[in-house]
């Protein structure tokens, strides 16, 4: 995906999260990638922290199709219409914003607005915005239906991706990281387990 | 809870018991009419219906034999449009209609592609009544539901002036092409006049015009068809009079005892059950009812029974796509891949129903914004005490 990709609109936003309806079925940003919206002047800045395609009606769902078809291509091919009747959407946990020129890596004053456009972050943005980790305080104490540590984790591995030094940054996490968990060992070392330097 | 399961367990019992002798008579109906359609002299029982004077409906054959279908074309669009009416009762101040129109475009084949949409339109009161002869007719209830299908055809005929022409079209609307309602409800002339002359046949004459430039056949679906018009000629075979006259024969004769009852009450739909085999159509015929014959022209209503795996589908089309060979074989063949994809339905007139319908959401949703709207305008909303008590329920 290019840089600055436009890739949906927000369809529910409060205060530490919104989620994000993608443009297309399927095309959903990576979990614990970096993406933004704007609310008035201020970017705001989230982690993609769960993802989910299903039916756009409330109350279908959809049914195997695929018995004779020789490859699941062949299933969308041959009903075309499958595609208008599902959604790719995506939650994320809102990490930081800009105001003016300044990162701020606490919550926005206000949360985005509904259709507000969603974009992935730039490999600049991210680089910019992980200049300091202290976005990770909001994500180690946000309630998920998954462990936080997998999010933190993928968060560390997506960003990884974006720098040619990857073990610097991925040291320099695990140290701010470390700084935060001091007491919570557990929990430190199932983060650090699931990144590879 | 408003219904007593107790006292309505006896009826429901009661009834069931009466099924099961009703099955009985089902299977001896069944088996003798079978039997009158296997064996029938067609060219005479032809004659024979020409001439009958019946007090019910019998359909024309135009065809002889079953049909076993050839494959759907790998490359065809599908077009279908279905409607949804809402409109606003005199318990309310404001007259009001709304119509939504689901449009769908599947096309299959080399660049699939589909669109599905709604179209909402809101008519006045102004826009709700009829002109004619010095009298005026409001249209609601089951004129409202005509002018529905009327704003279906012309949705489905929009659809096929831009639907591409690199491959077979088959355009789709959901039920009869029969508009029976205009006949059963005892409508004046001047109404009949502007619901057909000036609505659904003029849409139809916009279909016919498009089927001249692209390869375009018209059809409707209905499921579960409730009609006897075929098994009514197997009552004009068993009449033992050369001219059948109803009247003049057997007025005077108690039901059940007439010799055309041996089959009277059997299905066509069950009657093709036991013909046809999946993936076979009946031959085609042509509906003799008087309403197509008085009005409808070249549009004349032609209809086969399709076989689906446990279902008797009847496809009714106009005239000019029924005597196109071209067109008949797409009409049949596509219908049962629509059927086959969509698991017994039309996938497209399925999903084009899922764009129209307004269940009980949308209908809050629609009287919230008008309200809202009304507001808006310092218009007062008048509701009657009926309506009021019906949404405030109190103890």
């Amino acid at each position: 995906m290019e840089d600055s990709f436009r890739i949906g609109e927000v369809v529910t936003s409060s205060t530490s999260r919104f989620t994000t309806q993608c443009y297309e079925l399927y095309v959903l940003p990576p979990l614990g990638s970096l993406i933004k919206t704007r609310e008035g002047p201020n970017d705001i800045f989230a982690v993609v922290s769960r993802a989910e395609t299903s039916s756009l009606e409330p109350g279908r769902r959809a049914v195997v199709r695929g018995q004779n078809q020789e490859s699941e291509e062949e299933i969308y091919t041959s009903s075309p219409h499958l595609e208008k009747l599902l959604k790719s959407e995506f939650e994320a946990i809102i990490v930081g914003h800009r105001q003016e020129e300044h990162i701020l890596r606490y919550l926005p004053p206000r949360p985005p607005r509904i259709h507000g456009f969603v974009y992935l972050c730039s490999a600049q943005e991210v680089t910019e915005f992980t200049s300091s980790f202290e976005f990770l305080d909001l994500l180690v104490n946000t309630q998920l239906d998954i462990p936080s540590e997998e999010l933190i984790a993928a968060c560390l591995r997506e960003i990884s991706q974006n720098v040619e030094d990857k073990e610097t940054i991925l040291i320099q996490a695990g140290r701010y990281l470390a700084g935060i968990l001091s007491n919570d060992t557990r929990r430190l070392k199932s983060i650090l387990n699931r990144i590879r330097l | 809870m408003s219904l007593d399961i107790e006292k309505l367990y006896q009826q429901v019992s009661h009834f069931a018991s009466t099924l099961k002798g009703e099955a009985q008579d089902y299977q001896q109906k069944l088996s003798q009419a079978l039997k009158l359609y296997n064996q029938a002299n067609w060219p005479a029982l032809r004659h024979k219906i020409e001439n009958a004077k019946t007090s019910w409906l019998i359909a024309r054959p135009v065809e002889d034999g079953i049909f076993t279908l050839p494959p759907a074309p790998k490359d065809y669009t599908v077009l279908a449009t279905d409607g949804s009416h809402i409109e606003t009762d005199r318990h309310q101040s404001i007259s009001l209609a709304l119509i939504n129109i689901g449009r769908v475009l599947i096309s299959y084949g080399q660049k699939p592609g589909a669109t599905l949409e709604s179209v909402p339109e809101l008519f006045k009161k102004d826009q709700l009544i009829i002109h004619g002869e010095g009298q005026e007719q409001i249209i609601e209830g089951t004129l409202l539901g005509i002018k529905r299908t009327i704003a279906e055809c012309s949705h489905l005929a929009d659809m096929a002036q831009n639907a591409p022409d690199d491959r077979p079209i088959l355009a789709l609307l959901d039920g009869s092409l029969i508009l029976w309602g205009l006949v059963s409800m005892g409508y004046p002339d001047f109404v009949i006049r502007e619901m057909l002359d000036n609505g659904f046949l003029r849409q139809l004459d916009s279909l016919e015009e498009i089927s001249r430039a692209k390869r375009l056949a018209l059809a409707s679906y209905i499921s579960m068809p409730g009609s006897t018009e075929v098994t009514n000629i197997l009552r004009v075979a068993l009449c033992p009079y050369d001219i059948p006259d109803c009247d003049q024969h057997c007025s005077r004769i108690p039901s059940g005892q007439k010799p055309c009852d041996e089959v009277n009450g059997l299905l066509d739909r069950q009657l093709f059950l036991g013909l046809l085999a999946p993936g076979q159509r009946s031959p085609v015929f042509q509906s003799n009812s008087s309403i197509v014959k008085k009005y409808y022209g070249h549009h004349r209503v032609n209809f086969f029974y399709l076989r689906l795996e446990d279902e008797i589908g009847r496809v009714e089309m106009p005239e000019w796509t029924a005597v196109n060979s071209n067109l008949l074989e797409l009409t049949s063949s596509a219908l049962y891949d629509q059927c086959l994809r969509g698991m017994g339905y039309p996938v497209a007139l399925s999903e084009a129903h899922e764009k129209a319908v307004l269940g009980a959401e949308e209908r809050r949703e629609f009287e919230s914004v008008l309200e809202y709207a009304l507001e808006e305008e310092g218009i007062p909303i008048l509701i009657s005490a009926k309506k009021k008590s019906k949404i405030r329920r109190w103890i």
